[in-house]
């Protein structure tokens, strides 16, 4: 082969950028901290990255639903077991004033009490919750769910929202399943008030059965929100084992080898400097060989 | 008798030394402009052939011959014109894939997922005013993302129409210096002015055949003849084409034709090849689809968002209306996005509830409407909006990929090639050098006989007295 000037000249720049090209390709990573940052880099990779984003995205959504489903069923629990206290005690001064015992005095005294456990529990009931809603009235949530005659003004409508990946929870409660379907429970409560007003033993006697069946009802709604927040919390554990496979495994796809680049850096720019030495001295020789 | 004889004889010798004399100046004038010549694109070294003259024993020389190697540099072409076809898409398609890349949590597709976070929040509190006004925000801010994602294509786009533009151009400058080299080689003497015109007709055929895939026909008056590999004639003989790029379709693409002399149009068949056939491939297979699947894309998920929207209630239970202002059609809506007058600035009119009885609190509506940002179809393929977006994304990269991949590949035939050129044709100083004392010591020597005939001369006329 004939080593003309031109071939020296050629050998000089390809070799120059190839090293350059081996520098920039390892500095590339190392600055930017990511194996792949545009997806011509490795579009197997970056389609999968691409899909674990999303679904890391998809579980903060769903994370954030979770947690206003939550707050709503929290809510609502404490109620509930606020409403069960007042119906218990209710249901506790309808036995002891039901007896033969209790005089005409002491039963408008009860009265008076069940009377006010009768607004503390509507009350309780129609207390605007956080961001205006309200408890017990199915999606109608923007109204309290009982009138100033304490009919139920709600709907029997529910609302399920996805909590995660597939997964539904239900964020509603409808009257008919905290006051009973003919919203028995105040219509019991009011019963007791009227029999312990007009001495009564007879009829305090017959409330018990409703307010039994009342209790029944919120225990049975009781239960019903403890289990949404359970799955809640089943969903919520779930959610976290896979969103820390998920973030395991991105950062498995974009994360740098360092021992693998830094060397190969290194190398490049070693290979760098002695291209550049290299080519001086052949330069020097086929410029001025002749002429000397 | 024999001193006529003698004197012939010592004429003889000094023609014979001055032939000696004038090719080893001839030669040591070559390897000057050899020299000289040594870092010039598309020279090639040349040779001085010299022979025994008949009859008077000296020596002569023909033209200097330049040793152009035609297959390396046919070769050479070709892999040029690989190689810029791969190149020149670099560009264009890194453009390109800025606007598809979602890694660094950008983009469109950080749009769409913001907007269904919103819809999603909605969901869980559909009657939240806050929630509500998120859902407006965030279908605003998608607006922008689209407009901003069919701006980068757009700008990819003409950038690469304006490139082909400038390399039909630069085409048309050289077809037609070339074409003009080709009527002075013909009637060019042998020698130094014709292989002067040869290499600088080799150096323009190099560069054209990186903007245009060349095959080169030999002719045998010294002419070339340059055909595209799809058969249209760029130059031939003293006759050059003319190239023009404009925009055509549906659907959109860059149309090069040949103009003929009368004004008519050939249109290019088959790929171009090089710079310009790499820049009109990539708009027309790469960045133009994606544009008009970005309008696609847009169009139909405004549309199909409208009419689920207007199946729903609003927080009042009053039927949703349009929730985007549609276009008339697909064409530009990615750049043109927007809420419509009915619901910009009223969150209480986003149509959350399937069932008017249930307002506020339904969220049927809505659970539809995140479908249609996820994985719902909702093109008329089929296709979700993700997986819509995704296709493009993939396009791109796939084809930035293939095009650094064809760089690599021809970068090391094109060295190779280069390398071999340059070895052929090119300068070899040492050679030079050793060609430079050949013609010195051939003229010392040449000088020297002149000297030892001029004293036998003298000798001769001191002899005869």
């Amino acid at each position: 082969m004939r080593i003309t000037q031109q071939l020296v000249a050629n050998y000089v720049r390809q070799g120059l950028d190839r090293a350059n090209r081996s520098v920039m390709d390892a500095a590339k990573q190392l600055q930017s901290g990511t194996s792949v940052e545009t997806p011509s880099d490795d579009p197997v990779k970056a389609s999968r990255i691409r899909r674990l984003q999303e679904a890391e995205r998809d579980f903060v959504r769903f994370e954030q639903n979770r947690n206003t489903v939550k707050s709503d069923l929290d809510a609502a629990d404490s109620v509930l077991g606020d409403i069960h206290s007042i119906v218990q005690e209710a249901h506790d001064i309808a036995l002891s004033m039901g007896s033969d015992t209790p005089g005409p005095g002491i039963r408008a005294n009860a009265a008076i009490t069940v009377g006010a456990l009768v607004d503390q529990l509507t009350d309780l009931i129609n207390r605007e919750q956080i961001a205006g809603k309200h408890l017990f009235t199915g999606t109608a949530d923007g109204t309290p769910a009982l009138d100033a005659a304490g009919a139920y003004q709600g709907n029997e409508g529910s609302r399920s929202v996805e909590v995660g990946p597939g997964a539904h929870v239900e964020g509603t409660l409808r009257g008919s399943e905290v006051l009973g379907p003919n919203n028995e429970l105040l219509t019991a409560m009011r019963s007791l008030v009227t029999a312990l007003s007009n001495d009564d033993g007879v009829a305090t006697r017959a409330t018990l059965d409703g307010l039994e069946a009342s209790r029944q009802t919120l225990s049975a709604a009781r239960t019903t929100v403890g289990a949404r927040l359970s799955r809640l919390s089943d969903v919520a554990e779930t959610s976290l084992s896979l969103q820390t496979q998920l973030g395991i495994e991105q950062s498995e796809l974009t994360a740098v080898d360092v021992a693998k680049v830094a060397p190969a850096l290194s190398g490049a720019q070693t290979m760098l400097q002695a291209v550049i030495a290299t080519s001086r001295q052949i330069l020097d020789q086929v410029g001025t060989g002749w002429l000397k | 008798m024999g001193r006529v004889t003698a004197m012939a004889t010592i004429t003889q010798i000094l023609s014979i030394a001055h032939s000696g004399m004038t090719v080893s100046q001839a030669q040591a004038a070559l390897v000057a402009r050899n020299l000289a010549n040594a870092s010039t694109p598309g020279y090639a070294h040349e040779v001085l052939p010299v022979y025994p003259q008949l009859g008077t024993n000296g020596v002569g020389s023909g033209d200097p011959v330049a040793m152009r190697s035609f297959v390396v540099e046919r070769s050479l072409a070709a892999a040029t014109g690989r190689s810029n076809y791969y190149q020149s898409q670099l560009g264009h398609l890194s453009a390109a894939e800025a606007a598809t890349n979602e890694l660094d949590g950008t983009g469109l597709g950080k749009s769409f997922a913001d907007f269904q976070e919103a819809l999603s929040l909605a969901s869980a509190n559909p009657g939240g005013s806050v929630e509500r006004q998120q859902v407006l925000a965030a279908a605003a801010a998608l607006g922008d993302g689209f407009s901003v994602a069919r701006a980068q294509l757009d700008q990819a786009a003409s950038g690469a129409k304006e490139q082909a533009e400038v390399a039909a151009t630069h085409v048309n400058q050289l077809s037609s210096q070339i074409a003009g080299l080709n009527a002075r080689i013909r009637a060019a003497r042998p020698g130094d002015e014709l292989n002067g015109l040869m290499s600088m007709r080799s150096d323009l055929v190099q560069q054209l055949s990186g903007l245009v895939g060349l095959n080169v026909l030999q002719r045998p008056d010294g002419t070339i003849q340059l055909s595209t590999s799809g058969g249209r004639t760029i130059v031939e003989d003293a006759q050059a084409a003319t190239l023009a790029v404009m925009a055509g379709g549906p659907p959109p693409r860059l149309i090069v034709s040949f103009v003929k002399e009368d004004g008519s149009r050939l249109p290019a068949t088959g790929s171009l090849g090089g710079q310009l056939g790499g820049i009109v491939d990539s708009y027309d297979s790469v960045l133009s689809p994606a544009k008009t699947r970005l309008d696609e894309m847009a169009f139909s998920f405004m549309s199909t968002f409208n009419d689920t929207h207007k199946a729903g209630f609003d927080l009042d239970g009053t039927a949703g209306g349009d929730f985007f202002e549609l276009p008339a059609d697909a064409e530009g809506a990615a750049g043109a996005v927007k809420l419509s007058a009915n619901i910009a600035g009223h969150p209480e009119r986003v149509a959350a509830a399937a069932d008017a009885a249930l307002v506020p609190g339904d969220n049927q509506n809505l659970t539809t409407l995140i479908g249609l940002v996820g994985d719902a179809p909702v093109l008329a393929d089929g296709s979700s909006l993700r997986a819509a977006w995704s296709a493009v994304g993939d396009s791109v990269s796939n084809s930035l990929v293939q095009a650094e991949a064809g760089v690599d590949l021809e970068q090391g035939s094109l060295d190779q090639l280069t390398n071999l050129l340059a070895s052929e044709e090119g300068v070899n100083p040492d050679e030079e050098f050793a060609r430079m004392s050949q013609a010195t010591t051939a003229l010392e020597a040449a000088t020297r006989i002149i000297q030892v005939v001029q004293t036998m001369n003298d000798t001769v006329i001191a002899m005869m007295g």
